[in-house]
């Protein structure tokens, strides 16, 4: 009996600490909060009689991307405010996983949002108004006004702040472009292309010529938000194709419509091997490094990876030639896709919050949107001048540190051209409050890959396109989900 | 026999490439500096090796020369060292009582008759053959309701769920392997039926248990999807999730945190395999729906 | 050895009958099983017979559409295909590459020891673990695998290997590095217990190399076969884990195997009812798979 006593005593002890260390605060700040805490006992020089932390604590959920700033930033934002606020970085597929999350009602309650997903988050009772915090029309007017407007939906509420945006357009290589002759002894192209197939045809010559074998990295990689649809997403936007109606949220692209052009010339890009072959399966981290190796003559990216890798002089071998081309070609000529992402929060009623949680969180978003407690852009700032992530106030495109910043990487031509797209151009508007956007995005990053490899032809991908969009619209409504 | 001896020597190589490779590129990417990484063709001995990316994936502070960090520490080395701790916790404690649980079940499919016997080790049989995916949810919604998600007793409970089923059916085949004779020699001397289990069957059946102990154990330490739906970003948030943490997507990496933060998770792994190896290869297969129990083995 | 018990105070405790003691045994195993296991499964089925809506929260009861549904989505047709193209790699390459190692670790030769902690690391190495140590190998832009052809001349520039043709191959075979170190053991355990007398004998009798392996070995692999079929293919038909570290699914949706389409549709599509239903489905195809393995290797003598 004795082994059965040692066996079951065991348990008991393992048991016993695992119960223990399920108690515990969770991994986090906690130690840096506490330091804090003694460091302003030391500056002061007096005890804090401040009440202690709160005990309740703030989780912001965070994708993959440079989440050591923004741990920096929670820190700063405990410390300004003492307060309890924790950084809980979700790998890989953000929103599936924090959806289930909220699901569960695990505590969420500041996250990152993307257009497609803040639409059927809030649809689904996910996400809190943000009207009726306060100070926020000071924040509106201090926004530029496009971007306020972009976050409202159909019913009237305002649902996110600016986390950071920028601008999709085609980039070129200069050096490149310059052995083709189609670049100018500074670098600038000279002809741009007027349309795709145009671009195209130029990437050809400079395959014939052996300049670059595959010289058009589009935006094809594979990914779980940012994939080929944002690719194709691009083109529409460049042909002017508005894939749904702004109205009535019914689609209404088809065979008539542009998308056909945009679905034939993906197709063609890849037939004419005009792109590298295993672009599909390249991860975006890939899909971004190899532009700056001097293979390629032209990409779809997005603007602040011209100061992050690709005019760096450590990190690129042809630094200083890149450039942003304007118009993009295309039907629509316009300066570029604006592309956003938001920062959110959870709606205080789905998850009971009392009155003093929900105002803490408030805090927290105003800290990370618009200004720390003394006032200053602190956190958009930071973001600005060190990753090039566009702002949404204008001032922070006149500080003197930050354009600075940018010039170092920036000609003065791309850098007003940076200006002029951010301040004047286009997002999507076709999403913004379209329930069935976000699903039916889901199922095209297959078609397109499958389109794109020949298996099924642009008509029919049009066709399988369209039909999806028609059920996913009956199945989950339009328009009229928000009146009724 | 000269030409046979070269033979499998020659395979013994071709094995050691086949297992070793694969781990080599790992640990390459894992001693290489940042720019060497988009180096093509491969840098099979890197130039400037280092152990940077170690210090910076166990919490260490950045020299100011790597990409994206600006001299910061990595936000995901401290979930990751939870991740590490928490994962040998609940690998541990499952594999404790399982073995217990499992051993004593087991124990009693393989030397008594009892109603419902071959129903029940069907039943074992086909409760792994639901996929993971499919469990998913009906988990969810059960550790929401009783407040389990994110905790170490939940993931011990979700990993007991997965191993016992599989630990009492090699169990079995290996219980009835063992010789009756000597239960049945210490019944006649009077140990009670618990006893004979604890004392005399346990003892016999140590490399049995080892492997199963093992099997559990790895099992335990290595799944992915419970873990990730049911503890990341929580207190008792387990390793694999922390470590995919490290891929990336969204950010341009280098692929060097990724690669020496999962050489670091191989390390209990190499010592856990290395150390029970022997043990492992003494599993004996035998089908437990064949086994038949003798009338009254331990009158 | 056991020692003489003089007093055991067997009168004053109640005696129970084997039976009831073997009950006593195996109800924690039994009440475990019922409540994580058998319980979950009725709520997976019971969640298989609802849609849901946008935010995946609010369930419209439907009965069985959802199967039919499933029946008809070219979809589920699709991943059914994979499925089969990996789990059938999975199992012939597993049994190959199990028993050629089984067979070499028989061998009585030098540093024997170390070459079997080698053979069992992939299989100690967890699945995740296994898919992101393979993306190291098959990247087009710094894989190793690209990087050695090209070292060794039999390439003139990278190539795509998880491209739509060869993407579920390739999975297929990391997830055969991972697994076939359990094949290879059960073989080797039954391989360990053959009489060396039998192949004595067949070497007298004139017997070379391959015909003494078929004559005399393959007879006693006859069971450990068939449980290597039976848990190669469940494991395949379940793996989830190593695509998707590896491919998310691979290149147009070529490596969406059953397993990982049923979390792109509860996780990602939030359908958790059309999710279930086809688990449910993918633990139909297991179960007659491993019955047919049952039914076929069962009768061969």
């Amino acid at each position: 009996m004795t082994t059965a006593a040692i066996g079951a005593g065991a348990v008991i002890v393992v048991g016993g600490v695992a119960y223990y260390l399920s108690s515990q605060a969770p991994p986090g700040p906690s130690t840096t909060t506490a330091a804090a805490t003694t460091s302003e006992i030391m500056t002061t020089g007096a005890p804090v009689t401040s009440a202690a932390r709160p005990s309740t604590e703030l989780v912001f959920s965070v994708w993959e991307w440079n989440p050591a700033m923004v741990k920096e930033n929670v820190d700063v934002f405990n410390q300004q405010y003492n307060e309890n606020a924790r950084m809980d970085l979700v790998p890989g597929d953000y929103y599936a996983t924090l959806e289930s999350r909220i699901i569960a009602k695990t505590p969420v309650h500041m996250v990152y949002q993307h257009m497609p997903w803040m639409t059927r988050w809030y649809k689904a009772g996910w996400l809190q108004p943000l009207d009726d915090i306060e100070g926020i029309n000071d924040m509106a007017n201090d926004m530029i006004p496009y971007l306020w407007d972009y976050v409202q939906m159909p019913d009237g509420k305002h649902l996110g702040s600016i986390y950071w945006f920028g601008t999709f357009t085609v980039q070129y290589n200069g050096k490149v472009l310059q052995k083709a002759g189609l670049a100018d002894a500074d670098g600038y192209i000279t002809d741009p292309p007027k349309t795709w197939d145009d671009l195209l045809n130029q990437c050809e010559q400079m395959k014939k010529a052996g300049i670059a074998d595959t010289p058009l990295l589009n935006r094809w990689n594979q990914e779980f938000s940012w994939n080929i649809c944002q690719g194709f997403e691009f083109q529409c936007i460049c042909e002017g194709e508005e894939l749904v109606d702004k109205k009535t949220h019914d689609p209404i692209f088809d065979l008539n419509t542009p998308v056909l052009a945009v679905c034939e010339n993906m197709r063609d890009a890849y037939k004419r091997k005009l792109v590298p072959e295993g672009i599909l399966t390249q991860t975006l981290s890939e899909n971004e490094q190899v532009f700056s190796t001097g293979k390629y003559a032209y990409a779809v990216e997005v603007d602040y990876n011209i100061g992050n890798i690709y005019n760096v002089p450590e990190k690129s071998p042809d630094a200083g030639s890149f450039h942003f081309m304007s118009p993009q070609p295309g039907k629509a000529q316009t300066g570029g896709m604006v592309y956003p992402a938001f920062y959110a929060l959870t709606n205080h009623k789905y998850y009971n919050r009392p009155a003093d949680e929900a105002k803490r969180t408030e805090n927290l978003f105003k800290f990370y949107s618009w200004k720390d407690k003394n006032g200053d852009y602190l956190v958009a700032k930071k973001w600005m001048k060190e990753f090039y992530l566009g702002q949404a106030y204008k001032p922070l495109f006149e500080d003197p540190e930050i354009v600075a910043s940018y010039r170092k990487y920036y000609s003065e031509k791309d850098w007003e051209l940076l200006k002029q797209n951010n301040f004047t151009g286009e997002p999507q508007w076709a999403m913004r409050g379209v329930v069935w956007y976000a699903p039916w995005r889901e199922k095209l990053q297959e078609m397109l890959q499958s389109l794109v490899l020949g298996k099924v032809s642009p008509k029919d991908t049009v066709t399988n396109m369209r039909a999806l969009a028609d059920e996913l619209r009956k199945k989950y409504g339009g328009a009229e989900v928000w009146t009724s | 026999m000269n030409s046979r001896k070269i033979l499998i020597y020659a395979c013994y190589v071709l094995l050691a490439i086949w297992i070793i490779f694969p781990i080599y590129s790992i640990a390459l990417y894992s001693f290489m500096p940042e720019i060497e990484t988009l180096a093509a063709p491969t840098h099979w001995i890197p130039d400037n090796p280092n152990i940077d990316a170690y210090i910076l994936v166990l919490g260490g502070k950045g020299k100011g020369g790597e990409t994206w960090l600006g001299g910061r520490p990595l936000a995901q080395s401290e979930p990751f060292k939870y991740g590490l701790l928490n994962s040998a916790i609940v690998a541990t404690a499952t594999t404790l009582i399982a073995v217990l649980v499992s051993s004593c079940g087991a124990y009693a499919f393989a030397r008594f008759n009892f109603r419902a016997r071959n129903a029940w080790l069907v039943s074992l049989l086909f409760s792994r053959m639901l996929p993971a995916t499919a469990m998913i949810i009906p988990y969810y919604v059960m550790f929401a309701t009783w407040r389990l998600i994110g905790t170490h007793i939940g993931m011990i409970i979700t990993y007991l769920a997965l191993s016992i089923p599989l630990a009492t059916w090699i169990l079995i085949g290996y219980f009835s392997s063992l010789p009756v004779d000597v239960e049945k020699a210490a019944r006649i001397d009077g140990c009670g039926r618990l006893e004979t289990l604890f004392r005399v069957v346990i003892p016999m059946a140590g490399s049995g248990l080892a492997s199963v102990a093992v099997i559990v154990w790895l099992l335990s330490w290595g799944e992915f999807l419970f873990a990730l739906v049911l503890s990341a970003g929580t207190p008792a948030q387990l390793m694999p999730p922390t470590l995919t943490a490290f891929l990336a997507p969204l950010v341009v990496q280098y692929p060097t945190y990724a690669a020496a933060a999962t050489m670091i998770s191989l390390l209990p792994v190499i010592v856990v395999a290395t150390v029970f190896q022997r043990y492992i290869t003494r599993v004996k297969i035998v089908d437990p729906m064949v086994i038949t129990v003798e009338k009254g083995p331990l009158a | 050895m056991v020692a003489l018990k003089s007093g055991h105070p067997e009168s004053s405790v109640r005696r129970l009958t084997d039976r009831q003691f073997a009950y006593l045994l195996v109800i924690p195993l039994v009440a475990f099983e019922f409540a994580l296991v058998l319980y979950p499964m009725t709520q997976s089925f019971l969640i298989s017979l609802s849609t849901y809506d946008v935010s995946g929260t609010k369930p419209t009861f439907v009965g069985l559409q959802n199967y039919v549904d499933a029946f008809f989505d070219p979809y589920v047709q699709r991943a059914t295909v994979v499925s089969m193209q990996f789990a059938c790699t999975v199992v012939a390459l597993s049994v190959l590459v199990g028993l050629g190692v089984a067979l070499l670790l028989n061998e009585e030769l030098r540093g024997r020891a170390i070459v079997r902690v080698l053979a069992l690391l992939p299989w100690a190495i967890p699945e995740f673990s296994v898919g992101i140590i393979f993306s190291y190998i098959f990247s087009n832009v710094l894989g190793t695998l690209n990087g050695l052809l090209y070292s060794l001349g039999l390439i003139r520039s990278y190539t795509s290997f998880l491209n739509p043709d060869l993407a579920v191959y390739i999975v297929a075979l990391a997830f055969v590095w991972h697994y076939s170190p359990l094949a290879s053991f059960f073989f080797l355990g039954a391989v360990q217990t053959i009489p060396a007398d039998l192949y004595k004998q067949a070497k007298i009798d004139g017997a070379g190399m391959v015909r003494r392996f078929r004559v005399v070995t393959l007879r006693f692999l006859r069971y450990p076969l068939l449980i290597v079929l039976v848990l190669a293919t469940v494991e395949a038909l379940r793996a989830f884990d190593i695509i998707f570290v590896l491919t998310y699914g691979g290149p147009a949706g070529s490596t969406s195997t059953l397993s990982y389409l049923i979390y792109t549709e509860t996780f990602r599509t939030l359908q958790m009812g059309y999710g279930a239903t086809i688990s449910w489905y993918l633990a139909l195809v297991t179960f007659i798979v491993t019955s047919l393995y049952f039914i076929l290797i069962g009768r061969w003598r």
